[in-house]
């Protein structure tokens, strides 16, 4: 009957070129990765000479193709957007919310691949980060102490030859730089208050000791709250609404004297600072508060960028994907990277060709010497939280909440 | 005109008229100047003093601004998507107004309602559903998925305005069509569509900006360079200029001179659209 | 017109792409979006029914009470200073006074340029310290008067909102339209009778173009009840959240990975919106819709 053969038919032409399909399929893997070090990102240069090498040595077999996503929120928008429907994207970074993703279900699962010798890359103790019952699902790659970055040219020309070690002693300084004419802090409460957010993650362990956040009620955070505030007296006319652009943008145009900022700034101090300012950026822990459980030299880190690749029933794709993971984190790349960009990584350092900035080596003495290496604010709690965090500061700040108020909103929101 | 012999009322009304119109020139005329002239400025004559002239015009912010941008490409594609999304929209849109604004059928008001409710819906909330839709239909990445997204998301307010100004064409002349023999489908096209071309030019140039303008779709929807649209340029310029200020702002004059450069082109043909007001003839 | 037979597949044909795209792009999500509203769900794990509560929470959080406050202010002031603006700016010019062309020209040239263009170039307008605003006060002499626009309390929602109020090129150009349509035989009646352009304004214009006007209201409100980029680029809802609407809101509770108040809050604003509609129609709109 003309229904019977029809469908007959069908079947045939689906059996065929399903056929040719599977065949063309194992020609060449293709690994998209929406990929945020990209333009100005001082990686962007250097990982796009990788990638483009590594589809050279795998030509015909597999091609990593970069979606260009400069845009951080957006970036985000779209990742969650996407493993809330399912489609994981086969390679991607992870930079907020860890926990959530690493728990999701939806990684590739390294652990196979790390015991053959791959885990061997990292140093101690960071693969913990990304293990989630037994099974190792992500990679710690990018590595985030955020110390004090400030600007010894400036500071000269208000009388100080040092960074202030006591709180006593910076609000002095802040004072010197003021009739300098210098204005002291870049503040920020626009976007995710970064920088802002990094300072409150400082003052919160200098005033409450490492384990603060054991206790959401802990005083800490309402007395780091009011020194906060009081902070954005020494700041400049911008800092509320402002960008991350604009506060580094401040720093960098030398217009303020104290920033802060982790290892990837390197590179933009480097090439976006105006007058060379780059030769006289320091570096610092933050200072000691008075009668606070912190200690001198504590310092503020975490992981701040992790690789996964997207889980898959395909094996070719997953053996790719694997391939390529381990092309990123090969150890000399990784100090190829470190230098050019001034990142720091959970990879092994080894003997390289290329030298560790300077600032760099500073910062990787000074966590070494910490006391203590807490990770910041916006690691340590959920997004409703950190999310609000921009909004609640330009309360404080702007005097429509108390700091016990500020630190209510935020408990609010858990 | 007749002359007639000026009142003070009168002077202090064309006082006031003059000021009214002068006003809202220079404001939707200054602060995108003021832009170009800071473009060509460095970013120490921008600090100094917002209103200088620059000694020298510094072009190297736009070779800078170009050098970042990739805009040519992404320039094109914001047409080929607003044109073919618009077009689409405008087309079926009439067709449905067209049925909807001029023939009495059971259930008419409730199509009618249904279509219009549609304006009011948040767009930004539905980026789930249009993402599994886009996918399920295999066009991730794809100009066909923005230009599908935007041709129905388009519907409701077209319909809306074109079905106003459908129903005012006079009953008596598409009888007087149907007297000389003209089917449904020739009544459409010669009688009814042109006669309510204020209407369609209306509802299509509200269409085409939607899409020119649109960013959060073609954000959540494209990934590669090859398909995407201007705004997301835009947003890709002011991150990456932090401390470069006139490079930014060379950057934003970039984004927008080619929709000047069309407008000054085709103004008077959208003008002429909107204005041919063939309504109370 | 009745539907007679011969029409019966046009109307078929001509109906269905539209109902087509519409059920795929607006019925299906609004049933999903009703769905996942009185869900709690992450993205991440499994959506569990929680009943009302999604809506309790955001009617108890007073940034969502600030958000409908804001767009209802906005709403309000889109239909009634801006659409007015721009009617008034068409009567002028439908007088053709020197140079009407040029300015009919001109004040649509905003709208070509997109929103986000538009924003991003206000924000540097606003800019505290190298903006355009606080410059032009420091050479009048008015210096005393800077602030930072965008991050002061009690200036911040209006300066969101004022500067896109005078931005009326799109509206006038609707109304200028429908007003030149009028016949002249009406004007030259009343010159006769000796009424001056304003009563001629009042008694003839306004009343015939009354399609235009109320559909710019309409859509004025609309376009009120629904932004979001303006705000997002130029504080992204602060400081402290005063310069919040209900999009936005909506947009980071989907960035909190909490999808059902998210959705809750899309519909309250489909609501709003439907009585905002329903309002205007059936007061101004009586006659002509």
């Amino acid at each position: 009957m003309k229904v019977l053969r029809k469908t007959l038919g069908l079947l045939v032409c689906t059996l065929l070129v399903s056929l040719l399909v599977g065949t063309a399929a194992a020609q060449k893997v293709t690994l998209t990765w929406p990929c945020i070090w990209v333009g100005v990102d001082s990686k962007a240069e250097t990982i796009k000479k990788f990638v483009d090498e590594f589809n050279r040595e795998h030509a015909g077999e597999i091609e990593v193709i970069i979606e260009e996503n400069s845009d951080y929120q957006a970036y985000r928008d779209k990742l969650r957007t996407a493993i809330s429907v399912g489609r994981v994207p086969d390679i991607f970074t992870i930079d907020a919310d860890i926990p959530l993703y690493l728990e999701s279900g939806r990684l590739l699962d390294l652990t196979a691949a790390m015991e053959e010798g791959w885990a061997d890359n990292f140093i101690e103790g960071a693969l913990d980060h990304t293990t989630v019952n037994g099974r190792i699902v992500a990679i710690p790659f990018e590595m985030g102490p955020t110390p004090v970055m400030y600007n010894k040219r400036l500071l000269q020309q208000a009388g100080w030859d040092h960074f202030p070690e006591t709180f006593e002693e910076l609000w002095q300084c802040a004072e010197d730089l003021k009739a300098a004419g210098i204005i002291p802090f870049s503040q920020m409460t626009g976007e995710n208050a970064w920088t802002s957010m990094l300072w409150y993650s400082q003052l919160v362990v200098a005033i409450g000791g490492p384990n603060v956040y054991d206790d959401p009620n802990n005083p800490a955070f309402v007395e780091a709250a009011r020194v906060l505030k009081r902070m954005f007296d020494y700041t400049t006319m911008d800092a509320v609404g402002a960008g991350a652009a604009v506060s580094g943008g401040h720093f960098l145009a030398e217009r303020t004297a104290i920033f802060m900022n982790g290892p990837w700034y390197i590179g933009r101090l480097q090439r976006e600072g105006l007058n060379n300012m780059y030769e006289h950026v320091g570096i610092a822990p933050c200072p000691v508060y008075e009668g606070g459980a912190g200690s001198k030299g504590g310092y503020i880190g975490n992981p701040q960028a992790l690789l996964a690749a997207g889980a898959t029933d395909d094996p070719a794709k997953a053996a790719a994907a694997i391939k390529f993971l381990q092309y990123l984190t090969d150890p000399q790349r990784v100090a190829e990277l470190s230098a050019k960009s001034g990142a720091l990584f959970y990879v092994k350092s080894v003997e390289s060709e290329f030298e560790m900035e300077r600032l760099q080596a500073e910062m990787i003495e000074q966590v070494n010497q910490a006391p203590y290496v807490v990770p910041h604010f916006q690691y340590m709690n959920p997004a409703s939280v950190y999310n609000e965090f921009p909004m609640a500061l330009s309360g404080l700040v702007l005097g429509e909440l108390t700091p016990e108020e500020f630190v209510e909103v935020l408990n609010s929101k858990r | 005109m007749k002359k007639r012999r000026l009142s003070p009322g009168a002077v202090l009304l064309g006082l006031g008229k003059w000021t009214f119109l002068i006003f809202l020139f220079v404001y939707a005329v200054f602060p995108v100047l003021w832009l170009a002239v800071a473009s060509l400025k460095t970013n120490g004559e921008l600090m100094a003093n917002p209103f200088s002239l620059p000694q020298v015009w510094q072009f190297q912010n736009y070779k800078k601004a170009l050098a970042v941008s990739g805009i040519a490409r992404l320039m094109l594609n914001s047409v080929l998507v607003s044109t073919a999304a618009t077009f689409l929209n405008v087309l079926i849109a009439s067709m449905a107004a067209y049925t909807l604004s001029r023939f009495r059928f059971r259930g008419n008001q409730v199509l009618k309602v249904m279509f219009s409710s549609g304006i009011l819906i948040p767009l930004n909330a539905l980026m789930i559903p249009y993402f599994v839709l886009i996918n399920s239909l295999g066009l991730y990445n794809t100009m066909g998925g923005l230009i599908l997204v935007y041709t129905a998301i388009g519907i409701p307010i077209s319909t809306f305005i074109i079905m106003g100004f459908m129903a005012s064409v006079p009953e008596e002349l598409e009888e007087a069509a149907i007297i000389d023999g003209a089917c449904f489908y020739k009544r459409f096209f010669t009688l009814v569509f042109p006669l309510s071309r204020a209407g369609v030019v209306t509802a299509g140039t509200f269409q085409f900006l939607t899409c020119w303008n649109e960013f959060v779709y073609a954000n959540l929807l494209t990934s590669s360079q090859a398909v995407r649209t201007v705004q997301l340029g835009i947003r890709y310029f002011t991150n990456q200029f932090a401390t470069d200020y006139v490079s930014m702002y060379a950057a934003i004059i970039i984004s927008i001179l080619p929709s000047i450069a069309a407008y000054v082109l085709f103004q008077n043909q959208i003008i002429a659209g909107l204005t041919s007001g063939a309504l109370k003839g | 017109m009745d539907v007679k037979r011969e029409d019966r597949v046009g109307i078929v044909v001509f109906l269905t792409p539209a109902l087509v795209l519409f059920t795929l792009f607006f019925i299906f999500p609004i049933i999903y979006l009703i769905i996942i509203s009185f869900m709690q769900w992450t993205g991440f794990d499994t959506p569990v029914f929680v009943g009302w509560k999604n809506y309790l929470t955001i009617f108890n959080d007073k940034v969502f009470l600030r958000s409908i406050r804001n767009n209802l202010i906005w709403a309000l002031c889109a239909g009634f200073i801006q659409v007015p603006l721009a009617v008034v700016a068409a009567l002028v010019l439908s007088y053709r006074p020197l140079g009407w062309k040029i300015f009919r020209t001109v004040y649509f040239f905003p709208k070509v340029i997109s929103a986000i263009a538009l924003a991003t170039l206000w924000a540097a307008v606003y800019n505290a310290q190298y903006g355009l605003l606080n410059g032009l006060l420091r050479v009048i002499g008015l210096g005393h008067l800077q602030t930072n626009w965008l991050g002061t309390l009690k200036t911040a929602f209006p300066s969101v909102i004022i500067y896109w109020l005078f931005y009326i090129g799109y509206y006038m150009i609707i109304v200028l339209a429908d007003i030149q349509g009028i016949p002249e035989e009406y004007y030259e009646a009343a010159e006769i009778d000796g009424a001056g352009r304003i009563r001629q304004s009042l008694c003839i214009t306004l009343p015939l173009a009354k399609t235009s006007i109320v559909t710019c209201i309409l859509l004025a409100m609309i376009d009120g009840l629904r932004q979001f980029a303006e705000v997002y680029i130029l504080t992204n809802g602060g400081p402290a959240n005063r310069t919040t609407v209900m999009v936005l809101y909506l947009y980071k509770a989907m960035q909190n990975y909490s999808y059902g108040t998210s959705s809750a809050a899309a519909m309250v604003l489909i609501a709003i919106g439907t009585v905002v509609i329903l309002t205007i129609k059936n007061t101004l709109g009586r006659e002509t819709f």
